[in-house]
Parts: structure tokens; C-alpha cells; sequence
């Protein structure tokens, strides 16, 4: 069974059409990267998934979205529950104003009270896997905007992370940062991908190309072309991937 | 369910404002409308003797009758002086059979006078005297009218001219005042204020505007109104004019806060273009910023006059409170916030007198409303003061 | 062509002439500030005391202390502003947080408009006729604090809905983007860093309710009641009551008076003190967001 799967998705906000008839699957364990202009969708896209788009006025959609072969939009589903299952990395890192443990613990406080001993374990475990513990074992308790840009977004992976959510959406994660802890970032989710499925939105076709399984390429809301990544980028099947990749790569 | 909970909570909250809202109005109309239903001398009749020819009486008249200053032949009635009696509260005296006896005796006695003119609870009309019928027209008393004298048993003066007019003449003192500093004021702070001084000037335009209102007016009553006195040569300091400085000078925080805050949106493209031309600033600012505040400034007026005739205790201290026409800037005035204050006190709950004054607020609060809806229709984005 | 650039002295001239009267004017507002202030500094200065603010009047109110309006006042408003504050706050809340911006929301928002702008006297009749009249409480501490708290609603709720929609939007997001319902955001997230703004509301609130006298004279304030409240439904003497009465009572004006000055500096030393704290809070609050 596929991960994650769109059958003939269509968005609209108010009148205007913002996703036209997208069909995808993936399987889990595998990063799927979404590339196009801006305004082309793919932000609208990844956010079906974790239905955030749910908060804009006048959104539309047609067509089903699977997760784990469940219609996530069915009437009976809760949002608040899917999100606590699919986590979610925005560009800007949005570390809250408590320290940085219970930035990570945030959303274990959530759900129903969890044992102090339990919440302890899935923090290190998650600044683990956001490679972050060395760097702030010894300071915990510090408020988690003394941390640098890079680290902070890290924060934020970890925090994703802690929940042990089966699905991981990124929008544009390293796109504010600088070089340094952008690698960092790639480096760590080729780590992630052992045990999380992830969707990553990036306008950085190398980053693309370098970390992802699967790449979807998006332009004016529609799906032109989805492949293996390997063979998207040496051998495009759509004269429009074609014209974007050697535009971008050039 | 915590969520529904908390939601349902604020929603609820909210709710609370159109209670609030709708609350007052129905407490100002249902003791205000009386004043305009109810007769001030409800349950009592006006009685005279079975020989004085005169069947009605309009309330004016009647008044004039008590008063003596008219005759009962002005009025068809017998050549001979009117004999006032006002007989109140008959069943505080009536403690006894003999306290009975004798306000009957008494009442028997005074009916053989013929010039009589009795006003006494109907229970108690002897039949020896005969009732008139008095006319009382609200309207034409509270509009028609412009004496207010609203303790005047029986039959109360109540023509809200003079306090309506009063509010009006001292608003509009007021904004004399309160307009041109006001402009004066956002311009120096939007356009020439060095930028480390801005938040000061905004600090001293809070802390003037939050002055209460009574320490004002003492210290209005102290200073003003002796130097009022000795500077024009009057009886007394306490006029409209007092009152309309002191309130011109309170409101300035507030005007000066709106046309700033309209001053500093003013396209930058207009600006840019003004001194592209080659003007100067106080040329950009005459010429093109305020024309482009226009109706910012109508609102920021508006919402300032609403806010001086809302005002109660400076008035209350300063302006004299005679309830008469005003005529000039020195003349002593009462407006009518300064009345509710004054007499709401002394009038008892359910009287005339009481639902008179809950039409006035009635008034007020309708006249406000009025130049509230004006100010935001004109500019419909609201701006905290 | 030569560009004749020269600087034409005599408009510049009368430019800076407007200029600087302009300043001049716009300073007199200081210099006016401090003469009221000054002025009750020095006449009020000389009866301020330890006893003058702990004692109640003696004499009629021509000697002794101000401490039972003082006492009044500090109950009833602060009783007004934890309701106004509640109230407010959850109104301002679901304004900004909670409400679908349909209808209702503009409604609810036109309201609070129009609630501000009634003048305070007319809320004191809306006090009379329904807490102390029509509920039976009479001149009570509960009739006087709630109807100043309804008149301090417009402004806590505009405070609140400004403090909550001032926290970034981003963190909000992230919230909800980790599962966080509405209200859990709400309690977690946004009111926690819209704390410092919401003090700041309520602390200017409390300077402006202090003053209020038309609001307080048929719902609360006592003339001469020289002793302190035990229940709250009980009238009481309060702080800007007391100064009218003081000025207007005529009798001893001599004596009188003086108690007058000590009683306007008080008042306008507690307002002055708590709007001022107030302004300059909210002022560096707002350089912090542009910072």
C-alpha cells in the first residue's frame, strides 16, 4: 500500500483554480520532492496533507487524499487528530517562546497526559534525530531563541519529530538558511528517511536532486511530470521539465 | 471538548456587548418614553369652585394661575385673584380620624372661596368644588418650551431647550479650541517632531487625555474662573466659556492623535510627487497632506464634539449651571450631562421629574450615536484614542 | 540655462517662523500639564501626610484624612476591572481569535464601536435604572463596580483583540501545524505572549476608571460616610465624589479647601502615575515589533 496517494486532486480557492486534477502516490520510506515556479501549487499541494489549506477562505477540492489508504478529507476525520499524525516544518524557523525542551515536548503535551519519564526519553530521542542533542544537551532549559537560524530549524524538525508522526512535510526547510546549515539539514534527512516518509517542497533544484526519491514537478497548478529522481533529472519525459531544469540548471 | 469549551466561553463573552448595548437602550427608553406619556401630575385633579365658569385649563395656564402671575379673568373666569392650594402627600397627614376630620373641615371651608384653585389627590375631592381639565402636552413642553424648572410642583417646567442648546453652544466653544490646536499639534508631531521625541509627545498626549475630568475642573474653578472674572469684568467667573477651554484643552489629545495617525498615511506617491515639484514642506503640508485628510479631519471633529457633550463634571463645576438660552461666551450655561448629574440625586425613582431626566439621557445618548455613526460612516476604519 | 538654485530667503524665512510656532504650541501642551500638576503640588503639597491618607474625615470633612473614599475607590475599581478584564479579555479573544470574520464579527465589532463612544453619565443612568433600581442592589460597591466596568469594556476589549492579533501569525501556524487545536494555541501560545500588552491595557484602565465621577453618583458614591465598606452592598465614599463634594460643599471654605487640593493630588498622583507607566509600557512594546 502507498504512503501517501492523490487521485485526481483538483484546489480551488473562491473562483480561482489553484491545483488541476493531480494524481500521485508514494510508497513510505521514500523523500518525494516537489520543484516548480512560485505560485505553481506545490506549497497548496503539500499542505492537502496535513490539511492546512483548510484555513483559507473559500478552499475547494475535489478528487481523494490517502493516507495509509484512508480519505484524510472524509467527513468523520478530525484535523486536529491527522495533524498530531503528520508533522510540519515551515521556511522560517518558529521556535515558541518556552526553552528549547519544551519546544520539543510541545507537542507530546498535547495529547493526554504522558508519563515526565516518557516525554524526557522522546525529546532526546528527537534532538537526536534532528541531530541537534550535542549541541544543547548541556542547555536545555534555555529559551529556544538564543539558538542560531540554523539551529532553530533543527528545534523544529526535533519538534516534528517527537510525536513519532508517520508523514513529514517541509515547506522550503533550508531556504533561509545559510549553506552551512543547510547541509547539515540534508545531511539529517537522509537519516529521517529510514524511518519517515517525507514531502519536501524546495526551489533548489540540486537539493532536489541530491536528497529526494521521487521528484513532481509543478507549473500553473498542474502535475507535468513524476518520476524517479534518478531518471527525472537525466532523462525528462516533458518538454516543459526539460525548459525548467536546464533554465534553473544553466 | 476543551476546545468547544473555551470557544463557547469567549462566544458568550462577546455576546455579553450586545446584551450591554441593548440594555441600555431599554432602560433609557422605558424611563425616558414616560416623560413623554405620563402627566406630571398623575392621580392628582384640579378643582375649582362650582361657580367659577372655567371648565379647561392648558398647563401653561394653570402654572401662571399658581404662580399669580395671571388672573382668573384672563382665562374666563371670575374677577376675582386666584387661591393656589397644592395639597400633596394627604396620606402622610393622615394619621388619625382626627387629622382626617380635619383636612375635611378644612377642605370644606376653602371651597366656599371662589377664586379657589385646588390641586389634590382625586380620592379627596370634596363635592362641593368642581374638577377642570387640564391639558399637559409633552411634546410641547419638552420642545416647546425653553424655561427648565422641573421641581415646580405641580406642574414642572421642563422645555430641554436651554440644556440642549447649552451642550451645543459649549461643544461648539470647545471645538474652537480643540480643532486648530488639535491640526497644530499632529502637524508638528507627524512632520517636524525630532523622531526621539515622538514616543514622549504621544505619552504626554495619554497622560493629558487621561486627567480626571473632576481635578480639571477644580482646578478650573480655582484659576479660571477668578481670572474669567476679573479679566471681562463679570458677576462671576462661571461661564460657557470656562468650561469650553478647559474641555477644548482636554479634547486635543484626542484630535491631535487622529489626524496624526491620518497624516502619517498619506500615500507616499502624493508626498513624493509635491516635493519632486520642487515644494516646499510646509507647502507639501498645506497644499497636499491636509486637502488629502479632509474627511479624516470631519471624523476626527465629529468624534471630539462627541466626546465634549459627553462631558460631565468640568461643566458641572465650572459653567455656572443656569439652565437658561445662552447667549454669549460669558454667560453661565448648563448642559445637559451637567444636569443628570445635578439632579438625578433629588428626584425620586418613578416621579416626573425622574423620567424627565432619563428622556435627557435618552437625548444624549441618541445625539452621540448620531455624530458616532456620521464619524464612522465617514471613514469606516475605527482608531482607538 | 543656468539653474537658479539659490535659496529663496523669504519663503524659507516664514517657514521657520511657522515652524517653530507650531513647536511652541505643541510644547505649551507640557508647559500647561505642568502648571495644572504643579499648581496642585503646591497647594495640596502642605496637606499631604501620613494621616491624611490613612484617617478618615473628622469635622465634617474639614479635617482629618481622605482613607475611606481612598479605600472605596480602590475596592470598586478594582472589583470593576477584574470583571471589565475578564469580559473584555474574552471578548477581545474570540474577536481575534475564534470568530468567523462573518456578520456576527462585524456586528459585535460595530457594537464595542459604538459602546465607546456613549458618553460615561449615561452609563451611570443605565447603572441606576438596572443595578440599583430595577435589581434591587441599591448605591451599592456592586452596582457602581459593574457599571464601571461596563463602561470600561470597549477599551479592554480593543486592547485585547490588539494584543492578540500582534503575536506572529508564524507561531500560531507552527501551532496548528503540530496538532494544536484553536483553543490549545490559544492558551499556549498566544495569550502567554500577549501577557505584557494585556498588563499594559489594564493598567491604563485602572488609571481612567479611577477618575471617573458621573458613572459613581447614583450607583455608589456616598457624600459623607466615614467609614469603610464590610459588604458589597454597601455604598461607599470615593475618591473624585469626594473632591466634588469637597468643592462644593461651601461652607468653610477655608477649610475645606486645602482638604480639596490634598484630595485632587492624590487622585491625580494615583492617575498620573498608573497612565504614565501604562503609555510609556505600550510605547516600548510597539518599538520592540519594529525592531
Amino acid at each position: 500500500m502507498y504512503k501517501l496517494q492523490a487521485q485526481s486532486v483538483s484546489v480551488w480557492y473562491g473562483t480561482h483554480q489553484a491545483l488541476y486534477d493531480v494524481s500521485l502516490a508514494l510508497e513510505r520510506n521514500h523523500i518525494l520532492a516537489l520543484i516548480g515556479p512560485s505560485g505553481c501549487g506545490k506549497s497548496t499541494f503539500l499542505r492537502l496533507f496535513n490539511r492546512m489549506n483548510d484555513f483559507i477562505p473559500g478552499f475547494r477540492l475535489t478528487g481523494k487524499v490517502l493516507i495509509d489508504g484512508e480519505d484524510i478529507y472524509a467527513p468523520s476525520v478530525d484535523a486536529v487528530l491527522l495533524r498530531r499524525r503528520v508533522g510540519m516544518v515551515f521556511q522560517k524557523p518558529t521556535p515558541f517562546p518556552f526553552s528549547i525542551y519544551e519546544n520539543v515536548a510541545y507537542g507530546l503535551r498535547l495529547q493526554n497526559r504522558l508519563p515526565e519519564k516518557l516525554i524526557r526519553e522522546r525529546v532526546g530521542q528527537a534532538l537526536q534525530q534532528a541531530a541537534l542533542w550535542d549541541e544543547v544537551k548541556d542547555k536545555l532549559k534555555k529559551p529556544a531563541l538564543s539558538l542560531s537560524g540554523g539551529q532553530q530549524q533543527r528545534l523544529c524538525i526535533a519538534r516534528a519529530l517527537a510525536v513519532r508522526p508517520s508523514l513529514i512535510l517541509m515547506d522550503e526547510p533550508t531556504s533561509a538558511l545559510d549553506p552551512i546549515s543547510t547541509a547539515k539539514i540534508e545531511e539529517l534527512l537522509a537519516d529521517l528517511k529510514r524511518a519517515y516518509t517525507i514531502v519536501i517542497v524546495t526551489h533548489n533544484m540540486q537539493q532536489a536532486a541530491r536528497i529526494s526519491d521521487y521528484t513532481a514537478f509543478f507549473k500553473d497548478g498542474h502535475l507535468i511530470e513524476y518520476g524517479r529522481t534518478k531518471d527525472f533529472f537525466t532523462n525528462p519525459q516533458h518538454p516543459e521539465t526539460l525548459r525548467y531544469i536546464t533554465g534553473r540548471f544553466g | 471538548m476543551r476546545d468547544k469549551l473555551t470557544i463557547g466561553a469567549f462566544r458568550a463573552s462577546a455576546l455579553t456587548i450586545i446584551l450591554a448595548l441593548g440594555g441600555i437602550m431599554l432602560f433609557l427608553f422605558r424611563e425616558g418614553v414616560p416623560a413623554l406619556t405620563k402627566e406630571p401630575f398623575e392621580g392628582l385633579v384640579f378643582a375649582v369652585h362650582p361657580q367659577n365658569p372655567v371648565r379647561r385649563l392648558s398647563a401653561d395656564e394653570c402654572r401662571a394661575l399658581f404662580q399669580k402671575s395671571l388672573t382668573w379673568s384672563e382665562v374666563g373666569g371670575p374677577a376675582v385673584s386666584p387661591l393656589p392650594i397644592h395639597l400633596y402627600n394627604l396620606e402622610l397627614y393622615v394619621g388619625s380620624q382626627a387629622s382626617l376630620e380635619r383636612i375635611r373641615s378644612f377642605l370644606d371651608s376653602v371651597a366656599q372661596l371662589p377664586g379657589i384653585l385646588v390641586a389634590l389627590p382625586r380620592a379627596w375631592v370634596p363635592a362641593s368644588l368642581r374638577p377642570v381639565e387640564v391639558r399637559w402636552s409633552a411634546w410641547e413642553a419638552l420642545f416647546g418650551r425653553v424655561r427648565w424648572s422641573p421641581t415646580y410642583e405641580p406642574l414642572p417646567e421642563v422645555g430641554i431647550w436651554p440644556l440642549l442648546l447649552g451642550s451645543l453652544w459649549v461643544t461648539f466653544l470647545a471645538l474652537l479650541i480643540t480643532l486648530p490646536l488639535g491640526v497644530i499639534m499632529a502637524i508638528y508631531t507627524a512632520e517636524f517632531l525630532p523622531k526621539g521625541l515622538y514616543y514622549p509627545m504621544k505619552v504626554l498626549w495619554e497622560v493629558v487625555a487621561g486627567l480626571p475630568s473632576v481635578v480639571v475642573g477644580f482646578w478650573g474653578l480655582v484659576v479660571l474662573v477668578p481670572w474669567l472674572q476679573k479679566a471681562f469684568h463679570l458677576h462671576t467667573g462661571e461661564t460657557a466659556l470656562a468650561a469650553a477651554l478647559l474641555l477644548g484643552w482636554m479634547t486635543i489629545p484626542l484630535m491631535a492623535s487622529l489626524v496624526e495617525e491620518a497624516l502619517s498615511h498619506v500615500p507616499r506617491l502624493l508626498v513624493e510627487a509635491s516635493y519632486g515639484l520642487g515644494a516646499t514642506p510646509w507647502q507639501t503640508i498645506l497644499r497636499v497632506k491636509l486637502p488629502a485628510i479632509r474627511s479624516a479631519l470631519l471624523t476626527a471633529t465629529l468624534l471630539s464634539a462627541g466626546r465634549i457633550l459627553g462631558e460631565t463634571m468640568i461643566v458641572l463645576i465650572v459653567s455656572g449651571n443656569a439652565p437658561l438660552l445662552p447667549t454669549t461666551p460669558l454667560s453661565p450655561v448648563r448642559t445637559l450631562p451637567a444636569t443628570l448629574a445635578a439632579e438625578l440625586g433629588e428626584a425620586p425613582v418613578g416621579s416626573y421629574h425622574y423620567h424627565t431626566l432619563f428622556f435627557l439621557g435618552l437625548v444624549l445618548f441618541l445625539l452621540t450615536l448620531a455624530l458616532n455613526i456620521l464619524a464612522y460612516a465617514i471613514t469606516p476604519s475605527e482608531k482607538t484614542a | 540655462m543656468p539653474l537658479h538654485l539659490r535659496k529663496r530667503l523669504p519663503k524659507r524665512w516664514g517657514e521657520a517662523i511657522l515652524t517653530f510656532l507650531v513647536g511652541a504650541i505643541s510644547w505649551s501642551m507640557l508647559v500647561a500639564l505642568a502648571g495644572v500638576v504643579g499648581f496642585l503640588v503646591y497647594r495640596g503639597g502642605k496637606v499631604l501626610s501620613w494621616e491624611f491618607l490613612t484617617t478618615p474625615m473628622r469635622e465634617g470633612m474639614e479635617a482629618g484624612g481622605i482613607a475611606p473614599p481612598l479605600v472605596g475607590s480602590l475596592w470598586v475599581v478594582t472589583l470593576a476591572l477584574l470583571v471589565g478584564a475578564l469580559l473584555g479579555t474574552a471578548t477581545g479573544a474570540y474577536l481575534s481569535e475564534f470568530s468567523p470574520k462573518g456578520r456576527l464579527h462585524r456586528l459585535i465589532e460595530l457594537l464595542v464601536n459604538t459602546l465607546a463612544g456613549i458618553p460615561s453619565v449615561v452609563y451611570g443612568l443605565f447603572g441606576l435604572a438596572l443595578f440599583v433600581v430595577a435589581l434591587g442592589w441599591g448605591a451599592s460597591i456592586l452596582s457602581g463596580a459593574l457599571t464601571l466596568s461596563l463602561l470600561s469594556l470597549p477599551i479592554l476589549i480593543r486592547n485585547a483583540q490588539e494584543a492578540f492579533s500582534g503575536v506572529s501569525p508564524d507561531l500560531k501556524l507552527a501551532s496548528i501545524g503540530m496538532g494544536a487545536s484553536p483553543a490549545q494555541t490559544f492558551w499556549r501560545i498566544t495569550l502567554r505572549l500577549a501577557i505584557p500588552r494585556l498588563i499594559t491595557g489594564y493598567v491604563l484602565a485602572m488609571g481612567r476608571l479611577l477618575g471617573e465621577t458621573a458613572p459613581i453618583l447614583f450607583t455608589v458614591a456616598a457624600y459623607y460616610l466615614p467609614t469603610y465598606p464590610q459588604s458589597p452592598l454597601e455604598p461607599t465614599m470615593m475618591l473624585p465624589y469626594h473632591l466634588y463634594a469637597l468643592i462644593t460643599s461651601g461652607t468653610n471654605v477655608a477649610r475645606t479647601y486645602p482638604m480639596a487640593f490634598g484630595t485632587a493630588l492624590v487622585l491625580v498622583g494615583i492617575t498620573l502615575l498608573l497612565t504614565t507607566i501604562a503609555a510609556i509600557l505600550r510605547f516600548r512594546l510597539k518599538k520592540q515589533l519594529h525592531v
